[in-house]
């Protein structure tokens, strides 16, 4: 059966339609193998013979492509799954994603999808840095300088202290 | 088609021993709109009869009090004594007055649909269980299982023991759709919940068996999971909701009898009279198939060359630019040319001249020239 008939089965409706954001305009996917997560055929990892799913598991990225000579019929037999560990860098990791999705999964039509899917995947991973402390605007550090550049704890204490004063 | 496609089929412990070919049933056209329609009228023919009483809103003796009363001219409970009296009745209006068109028990409950369609749907819905999208987009836990269809062998139908069907759902991977149903399993919203159906929960496999050995006694307490034999396969069953792509595992025995009971696209069923298989109306649909095959390109022009649209760039007023005007209109540069000639021809023609200068007068001249 083909796809284009597969996707008109599917486009109405199905388990993984997301229409809360009809109101701005997209109706979105979440099925495995969607790398946009939009409802829409050449994304969609339902109606497609060649799909490609790109996902994080904890200890690293999976990128599972659908083989490309499997029958019609088989699921997951027709999967191949790769892996792109944690420690490797970006540079790599968007160079293995850009060769599979092009070459082993055959959709050189998902390349830029892919490579955004997996520096978004990359860029989550990353700890967040920390916020810098706040810089206190309270009379008392303002008056002694020295006193809270001294420990930020201190100078915390400073503050609760300085509060019911204001109030 | 070079070969029919075949099915393995999967052992207690799941591993594949032997294939079946394809059933002709499973590569049925497709029909969704089809399917929802006979689905919405086969559903209503379970439905009992419900209206409310005869009497209800007409167990009083009212009557209008006509005009000039300054009241309306409903009719009202006659009497005194209780709050009751000189109450408007009767009316759809009217607290405690009869609903608006009682409902009857002689509404038209069931819905008569032609055997042809309602085959056409169960076909239908039959070929979409064979496709892993729609059972997938049904909402099914299939992403583990090795194919669709599953068919097992023949040994599935003499469980007795649902611990044995248990053992062969994991041996599958198709436990997880049984999980699915166990976890969905809510509360019934309503007055459902003290008419028999207190809950509410998601359909499991649907397992297609030939003989009863105890299969069903086996299977049936799973939650989700249920059974119909292959001869009285039914469209609740495999579109529930009307939706397509019901999770079906085939028992060998099952998948090797539906060429029998729905017949091929040429052979009539054995188990339907003079019944053949619908046929798609176009043999394949697949529109970059067709595009690129030999047929098409070897009359198609080959393509030319590509044309690059740059879609950022500033718009060019023609009326403006000269050089957007002239490749838009090759013709106005001639235009333009004899414009400018014209101009500088009449230009020249209208040139002022310069005075000529007149011979001086006889009397001037005797005088300029006088001795």
């Amino acid at each position: 059966m083909s796809t284009d008939l597969q996707w008109l089965l599917v486009r109405k409706n199905n388990s993984f339609i997301v229409k809360r954001g009809a109101d701005v305009g997209q109706v979105f996917s979440k099925e495995n193998g969607n790398l946009r997560n939009l409802h829409s055929h050449k994304f969609s990892g339902l109606a497609n013979s060649k799909t490609i799913s790109i996902t994080d598991t904890g200890n690293g990225i999976h990128i599972v492509s659908r083989k490309q000579k499997a029958a019609p019929g088989a699921v997951s037999k027709a999967t191949a799954t790769g892996q792109i560990r944690s420690r490797t860098g970006s540079r790599r990791a968007l160079g293995i994603a850009a060769a599979v999705t092009s070459k082993k999964a055959g959709r050189p039509d998902l390349r830029t999808a892919a490579l955004a899917r997996v520096s978004a995947l990359l860029a989550a991973q990353k700890e967040p840095k920390e916020t810098p402390p706040k810089k206190s605007r309270s009379k008392k550090t303002i008056a002694a300088p020295a006193v809270a550049r001294k420990s930020k704890a201190a100078a915390a204490d400073d503050d609760d202290d300085d509060l019911p004063d204001l109030v | 088609m070079a070969s029919r496609p075949t099915v393995n089929v999967h052992g207690a412990s799941g591993e594949a021993s032997t294939s079946l070919p394809l059933p002709a049933v499973l590569t049925a056209p497709i029909r969704l709109d089809v399917v929802s329609q006979v689905h919405k009228s086969i559903a209503k023919n379970k439905r009992q009869a419900y209206s409310v009483s005869e009497k209800a809103g007409h167990q009083t003796s009212a009557e209008s009090w006509g005009t000039g009363r300054a009241v309306a001219r409903i009719p009202r409970v006659g009497g005194s004594g209780t709050h009751r009296a000189g109450q408007a009745a009767f009316g759809n209006m009217c607290r405690g007055g009869r609903m608006f068109a009682p409902t009857k028990t002689w509404r038209k409950w069931h819905v008569k649909v032609n055997q042809n369609q309602r085959r056409f749907a169960v076909v239908s819905a039959l070929a979409a269980s064979a496709l892993p999208s729609l059972v997938l987009a049904r909402g099914h836990r299939i992403e583990q299982i090795e194919e669709v269809p599953l068919v097992v062998a023949s040994a599935a139908e003499s469980f007795t023991k649902t611990k044995e069907a248990v053992a062969l759902l994991k041996s599958l991977n198709a436990y997880a759709d049984v999980i699915k149903v166990s976890n969905s399993r809510k509360l019934r919203a309503g007055k459902g919940k003290m008419r028999n159906r207190r809950h509410r929960q998601r359909r499991g496999p649907l397992v297609v068996y030939n003989e009863d050995n105890g299969i069903v006694k086996a299977f049936r307490n799973l939650p989700g999971v249920e059974l119909v034999n292959v001869r009285r396969l039914n469209l609740l069953q495999l579109a529930p909701g009307g939706h397509l792509g019901r999770f079906v595992i085939w028992t060998e025995g099952a998948f090797g009898l539906l060429d029998e009971v729905f017949g091929t696209f040429d052979k009539a069923s054995t188990h339907k009279k003079d019944y053949l298989l619908p046929t798609s109306k176009i043999s394949n649909p697949d529109v970059t198939r067709l595009i690129n095959s030999d047929e098409i390109q070897s009359v198609v022009r080959p393509a030319g060359n590509k044309i690059q649209k740059r879609p950022w760039t500033q718009k060019k007023n023609p009326l403006v630019n000269k050089a957007v005007l002239f490749r838009l209109n090759p013709y106005a540069k001639t235009i333009r040319r004899h414009e400018i000639l014209k101009q500088e021809r009449l230009k020249k023609k209208n040139a002022p001249k310069p005075k000529q200068p007149t011979a001086a007068g006889e009397a001037f001249t005797a005088n300029l020239f006088a001795p």
